[in-house]
């Protein structure tokens, strides 16, 4: 059976890479006694995919992975066992049942949710104009570095949505697809903000239209609890 | 304690999960409530130090125990090293990220003599005075065990005390001491402290013994400084390894390490008595687990650990007397689970392929092997115990297996080396090829030569014999070089000076210690990693301290000199050494021990000691001298 797991990562955890967690829930999964299943062929291979790949040291309140098992069982007990057997800073949020058709997270997913929180807050009326003046300019050009070399990408399609948030805090909606990614740290240099600041993915999205959609959403459409609404971005 | 904001530190390096200390498994005591606390600190990176099974049993044995924890803590890499230096921050532990001044006692385990030098470097990074005889009482014990031991001579200076043989019982022993002396308010008199230390058994206290030199430059004595000191420190035995404590627990790290897998210890010792090896010495005797007691312990491992692969751990692990109903009852126990079995040391016979065979899931791309010498007559000289015949036998059941690539380990410079011997690298490695290509037909057979250079090691019978040169080993590596080309072959060495470095330390004196720390202050560190070593800063060491680097390495020593660790007991007679010595010049071979003869080391009546098998065709073990 094919279950989604949607999870947070915080505290300490945030320093683990991609790899580093594809090693650590296959390990959580064996020690919880759920029997991952694998790929046929030469070298197997777990069936465990995550959504949108995370920056190392980013916190994030939504993060996805689909795992296959090679048994039926009740997602609230997957959700428990699995709980038990992961290292601080990961927390499951929802373990859903999904088709065996449904398509992966990378092909569905398009769109990402941030917040950027300064460690000294800048004044809200700057940031309101500089979210303002970014979503005017037809067009914001920055520099990625590259195998050869720098190169110049222009972000603008990409930002979606800019909105200050109490406390001075910045709430980004940017494009996170299989066609491109803009990353919230080339948004704050692009507005010319500085000092130190930290970054939190708050949400992982499907555009449908004006709306969004979570990928709890999409499948399974009686999640439509707290857990559910809080989720939602740019509703308050 | 220091307020560090850990976090921003780690965002600024390149592998963070080095050293947030939350991995599963790792255990977190309560500070206040467990008032003896040590670190245990491998002088290497994290990758190294968390694939040593020596830090896993120790830190599970001690942190099982009430009122005492251990901490982990390593080498820094070099960008972290860079920033702590640069926010003048010390180096910390992983699990409470404290600065390792906090503890009690700080337990560095001795692996490689490479590592010397890293020692000092985590040592200035905590802040803590290279000698022991410049802390003060604040500053925490500095104790280092582990094979380096065998002559812990060079560093001794840098120690408070060395732990000889077993740990899993004499640590805690040695911190439940600590407790007490600290609840009586008796810590602080650090030379009291030393003194009782130095009458716990196993331990050895360097600055008790005064070191007397000969005109010649030799070792004259070794004595305490005062009454009341043991004239020679014995190691340590864990008697019945079924009884002693082993970690179902262990750590698992985030980060992919050396050895990446979980640990089952089906024996510790070796009985081949190869004259060159000193770990074969100073583990003795073999003592062998029990079947049931091991299954119940990987059933343990793979519940808490998760790991995908188990790995049955000894120095010579074939000759474990159940290896083969281990090795089955495990592959087929775990193979639904998506758990291996791998067998690290693959003795050079048909039955270890077989073996190797039967429990690989996955077919591992190359069978590796040590013939140690390309000549019979050379294997005899250091009593390798196989013949061509063996050899040709194994690697030939492991092409008919399916495995394309072969590995062969050698050393050169063994004593009594002649060119014919080098050659005969090449000869056998050329039959091993041609096999592949008859018995692997439309295969692409591939034999690699990995040539390391022969290090004289302290109770070994060749702790009399001077290495070769630098030069000299260099010649013989491009000899090697220049036959070992072609399709399918492929030639890989040690680097000479390395190898040059570890001789002058592993036989080295407390003189020893000035060049060290002259080379670490010209920034070397990190040195098992050929990035990061640079034989230039020894040269300018020895330079400076005007200590003669060959006179330790490259010098025959006479029969009757007195050793820098003759002081030290782990247990095999000197005169069994120098009688090996004489057999391996008249090319005679020494029967294993398992065979029940007792080849006399003098171990099992010195430690009182047995060796332990369990049972299987080879069991007969029975006294008597030859």
């Amino acid at each position: 059976m094919r279950l989604r797991v949607k999870y947070s990562k915080g505290g300490r955890a945030v320093f683990l890479g991609h790899l580093e967690m594809l090693r650590l829930w296959q390990r959580a999964m064996r020690r919880a006694g759920l029997p991952l299943a694998y790929s046929h062929g030469f070298n197997p291979h777990p069936r465990l995919a995550f959504g949108p790949a995370l920056a190392v040291g980013i916190e994030s309140l939504a993060e996805y992975l689909d795992m296959e098992l090679t048994v039926v069982l009740d997602p609230a007990e997957v959700k428990e066992k699995l709980q038990a057997e992961l290292p601080a800073g990961l927390e499951i949020l929802l373990v859903f049942a999904i088709p065996d058709q449904a398509p992966a997270l990378t092909a569905i997913i398009d769109a990402a949710a941030y917040r950027v929180a300064w460690e000294e807050p800048p004044d809200p009326k700057i940031l309101q104009q500089k979210a303002e003046a970014l979503l005017s300019r037809p067009e914001v050009q920055v520099s990625r570095p590259g195998r050869d070399g720098a190169r110049v990408k222009d972000i603008r399609p990409g930002v979606f949505q800019l909105a200050v948030k109490p406390e001075a805090t910045l709430a980004m909606l940017l494009e996170c697809s299989s066609r491109g990614v803009v990353r919230p740290e080339e948004v704050v240099s692009a507005m010319a903000l500085e000092g130190p600041y930290r970054v939190t993915r708050t949400g992982l999205f499907i555009r449908r239209g004006d709306g969004l959609l979570a990928p709890e959403d999409l499948v399974n459409p009686t999640v439509t609890g707290p857990e559910a609404k809080m989720q939602r971005f740019m509703r308050r | 304690m220091q307020d560090i904001d850990w976090e921003k530190l780690l965002t600024r390096v390149t592998k963070p999960a080095r050293y947030l200390g939350t991995e599963w498994n790792a255990i977190h005591k309560n500070w206040e409530e467990n008032p003896v606390r040590m670190a245990f600190v491998y002088p290497d990176l994290y990758e190294v130090g968390m694939s040593h099974l020596g830090l896993a049993i120790l830190y599970g044995a001690v942190n099982e125990r009430p009122g005492m924890l251990m901490e982990r803590a390593f080498a820094p890499g070099p960008d972290l090293e860079a920033l702590l230096r640069e926010e003048h921050l010390p180096l910390f532990s992983l699990e409470s990220h404290r600065p390792l001044t906090d503890f009690d006692v700080l337990g560095f385990t001795l692996q490689y003599e490479m590592s010397y030098t890293t020692i000092l470097n985590i040592l200035d990074l905590a802040g803590i005075p290279l000698m022991a005889s410049e802390r003060a009482p604040e500053h925490p014990l500095v104790i280092g065990g582990g094979p380096g031991v065998a002559n812990p001579e060079p560093v001794a200076p840098f120690f408070d005390a060395f732990l000889l043989g077993d740990g899993e019982e004499a640590l805690p022993e040695l911190l439940a001491l600590v407790g007490r002396l600290k609840k009586e308010g008796a810590i602080n008199d650090r030379r009291r402290v030393l003194k009782i230390i130095a009458n716990l058994p196993g331990f050895y206290v360097p600055s008790l013994y005064k070191v007397e030199y000969n005109s010649d430059g030799t070792v004259a004595t070794v004595v305490p400084r005062e009454e009341g000191v043991p004239h020679r420190i014995s190691k340590r035995v864990i008697p019945d390894l079924d009884e002693a404590y082993f970690p179902t627990r262990p750590i698992v790290p985030f980060l992919e390490v050396i050895h990446d897998r979980m640990m089952l210890e089906v024996m510790r010792g070796c009985t081949h008595g190869c004259r060159f090896c000193q770990a074969g010495a100073i583990y003795r005797p073999v003592r062998e687990r029990d079947l049931s007691i091991l299954l119940r312990q990987a059933e343990e491992l793979v519940r808490h650990t998760g790991h995908e692969e188990i790995s049955l751990t000894s120095l010579s692990t074939a000759d474990y007397s159940r290896v083969e109903e281990l090795a089955r009852a495990l592959a087929a126990t775990y193979a639904d689970q998506g758990v291996s079995v791998s067998l690290p040391s693959l003795r050079v016979d048909a039955f270890s392929v077989r073996l190797a065979e039967a429990v690989q899931r996955v077919r591992k791309s190359t069978l590796t092997f040590a013939p140690e010498a390309g000549s019979q007559r050379l294997r005899d000289v250091i009593n390798k115990g196989v013949n061509e015949e063996d050899i040709l036998t194994a690697t030939g059941e492991a092409f008919r297996a399916g495995w394309q690539a072969i590995k062969l380990y050698f050393m050169l410079g063994l004593p009594t080396e002649r060119e014919e011997d080098l050659l005969g690298i090449v000869d056998l490695a050329r039959r091993i090829l041609d096999q592949g290509r008859r018995l692997a037909p439309g295969g692409k057979p591939a034999v690699t030569v990995s040539v390391s250079s022969f290090v004289p090691k302290p109770w070994t019978a060749f702790q009399w014999e001077p290495q070769d040169r630098v030069e000299v080993i260099k010649e013989k590596q491009k000899l090697l070089r220049s036959h070992l080309r072609g399709p399918g072959l492929r030639f890989s060495w040690h680097e000479a000076e390395v190898s040059f470095i570890e001789a002058v330390l592993s036989r080295g004196d407390r003189r020893l210690s000035k060049a060290i720390v002259a080379a670490w202050r010209r920034g070397a560190r990190l040195e098992g990693w050929s990035e990061y070593f640079n034989y230039g800063c020894w040269e300018a060491a020895f330079r400076e301290t005007g200590l003669d680097p060959a006179f330790y390495a490259c010098r025959l020593r006479r029969e009757d000199e007195v050793f820098p660790w003759d002081h030290l007991d782990f247990g095999i007679a000197k005169d069994f050494l120098q009688r090996e010595r004489r057999r391996a010049y008249e090319g005679r071979v020494t029967a294993d021990c398992r065979s029940g003869r007792c080849t006399g080391c003098g171990v099992c009546p010195g430690l009182g000691v047995d060796l332990i098998l369990k049972g299987g065709p080879r069991d007969s073990a029975v006294t008597g001298k030859i």
